[in-house]
């Protein structure tokens, strides 16, 4: 029954060849758990998607509702001290593994021809994060977040000619209000997100176009297959 | 694009393929499970509300006339989840000395018009379907199902204060509503 549905389904829309398209990853002999590190950004990356659109059903872009609707979320709303904890603890760790991906990917020199604009797309991805995490933090507009948000807005008014039009750019003035927050607001769940899911589609397309760099050593890589195929080791 | 040759690879390593799509899988739906849970609560969940008890300044006991019900209003305080705000409320207030003194919510217990007090006749009326109540609010005739309802209400240093309360309407007795 189940297979008769599943060469239904597939007679009009090719899912199996999709699922193999992207699940089934061919891999140079010698895989190691560092590879794994791009993957578990990505994981966190979705669950930052689902843990902010999910905040959205309580917090307020506003500077006198802001910080009391976020201790509404996590004081009044079942779980709401999970959810809202998730997607800090998240922002962190989001950071430290795109820290730890970026430095496995250097040390086995995937960087070098033919995956340069992988690497590339990478270092832009690494300025989308930063970007998330300075414009998240302002957005509970408490004590932290707004003198992090005035600072940050500051040291980009110190930069010579363009700096003080960077800077009423990004606080919508000569200083921070409201529309500074709504700014950050719309940065943080829209802009900023909406390119990073492009990006990184272009990151994994450029990545899948040669496969995973391989160990360095000769002898490991003449063994190849699918992941999980019996070469998956500690490194 | 890496092409698996599935054809060429041995009986013992499509099997343990088999498996680890078997146990991923399962890994990934047991964390999407767990991760469900909080998700789904926070919508359908009850959100644990902050009930609004704080007594309203009416008006001084003395400025009030004897025996002559007068529509009053006062500002109370509403807390809709995180956002606190002053909504405007009305009360007819009944005094027959400066101690005893009667409360009466301006919603008709019927089905939740504006009653008014009608000083020819010295009846409350309600225009909508002619519910008829005497100075104690009792039901003299129309479809009301119970008298007027009365407002918990404090004398303090000469002042009325009043607690502004709903409740339900279209039956015999009188059970407040919550936020
Ligand atoms: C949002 C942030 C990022 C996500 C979600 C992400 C995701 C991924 C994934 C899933 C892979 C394939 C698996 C792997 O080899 O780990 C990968 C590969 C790669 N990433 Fe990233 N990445 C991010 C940021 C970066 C950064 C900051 C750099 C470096 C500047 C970078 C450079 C690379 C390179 C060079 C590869 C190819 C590795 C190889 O061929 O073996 N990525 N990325
Ligand atoms: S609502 Fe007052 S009589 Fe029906």
């Amino acid at each position: 029954m189940t297979s008769k549905i599943w060469r239904w389904i597939n007679e009009r829309i090719p899912l199996k060849i999709m699922l193999q398209v992207g699940l089934d990853e061919k891999i140079p002999g010698g895989a190691s758990f560092f590879y794994t590190l791009g993957s578990a950004t990505l994981f966190v990356f979705a669950l930052q998607v689902v843990t902010g659109i999910w905040q959205l059903f309580y917090y307020v872009p506003t500077v006198d509702h802001a910080y009391n609707s976020l201790n509404y979320l996590r004081i009044f709303v079942p779980y709401g001290w999970l959810i809202h904890g998730l997607h800090y603890w998240g922002a962190n760790a989001m950071v430290v593994l795109v820290a730890l991906h970026m430095i496995r990917v250097f040390v086995w020199g995937a960087y070098k021809k033919p995956r340069e604009i992988t690497w590339l797309i990478g270092v832009f991805l690494l300025f989308l994060v930063i970007g998330m995490s300075f414009t998240g933090a302002a957005l509970p507009w408490d004590e932290r977040g707004y003198w992090a948000a005035e600072v940050g807005t500051s040291i980009a008014g110190t930069i010579p000619l363009i700096g003080s039009f960077l800077e009423s750019l990004l606080r919508s003035g000569n200083f921070m209000g409201q529309l500074t927050l709504s700014r950050f607001f719309i940065l943080h769940t829209a802009i900023i997100p909406g390119i990073a899911m492009i990006i990184i589609a272009a990151h994994l397309t450029a990545f899948r176009n040669f496969g995973s760099v391989g160990p360095w050593s000769n002898e490991k890589r003449k063994t190849s297959g699918a992941v999980l195929s019996g070469q998956t080791k500690l490194p | 694009m890496a092409e698996i040759d599935t054809e060429n690879v041995s009986k013992k390593e499509l099997s343990r393929r088999k498996f680890f799509i078997l146990i991923s899988g399962t890994l990934s739906s047991f964390i999407a499970f767990i991760l469900g849970i909080p998700l789904i609560a926070s919508i359908l969940g009850t959100v644990s509300k902050v009930k609004n008890k704080k007594l309203s300044k009416l008006t001084r006991v003395s400025t009030i006339p004897i025996l002559k019900p007068v529509n009053l209003n006062f500002a109370t305080t509403k807390t809709d989840a995180f956002i606190k705000s002053v909504e405007p409320q009305d009360a007819w207030v009944i005094k027959r000395s400066n101690s005893d003194i009667t409360v009466f919510s301006p919603i008709c217990p019927h089905l939740g018009c504006r009653y008014a007090w009608n000083s020819n006749q010295k009846l409350f009326i309600c225009p909508c379907h002619n519910s008829v109540f005497d100075i104690n609010g009792k039901v003299i005739s129309g479809p009301a199902p119970r008298g007027l309802d009365t407002l918990p209400k404090k004398i303090q240093q000469g002042e009325l204060f009043v607690l502004w309360e709903r409740f339900k309407v279209g039956i015999p007795q009188k059970i407040e509503v919550g936020d």
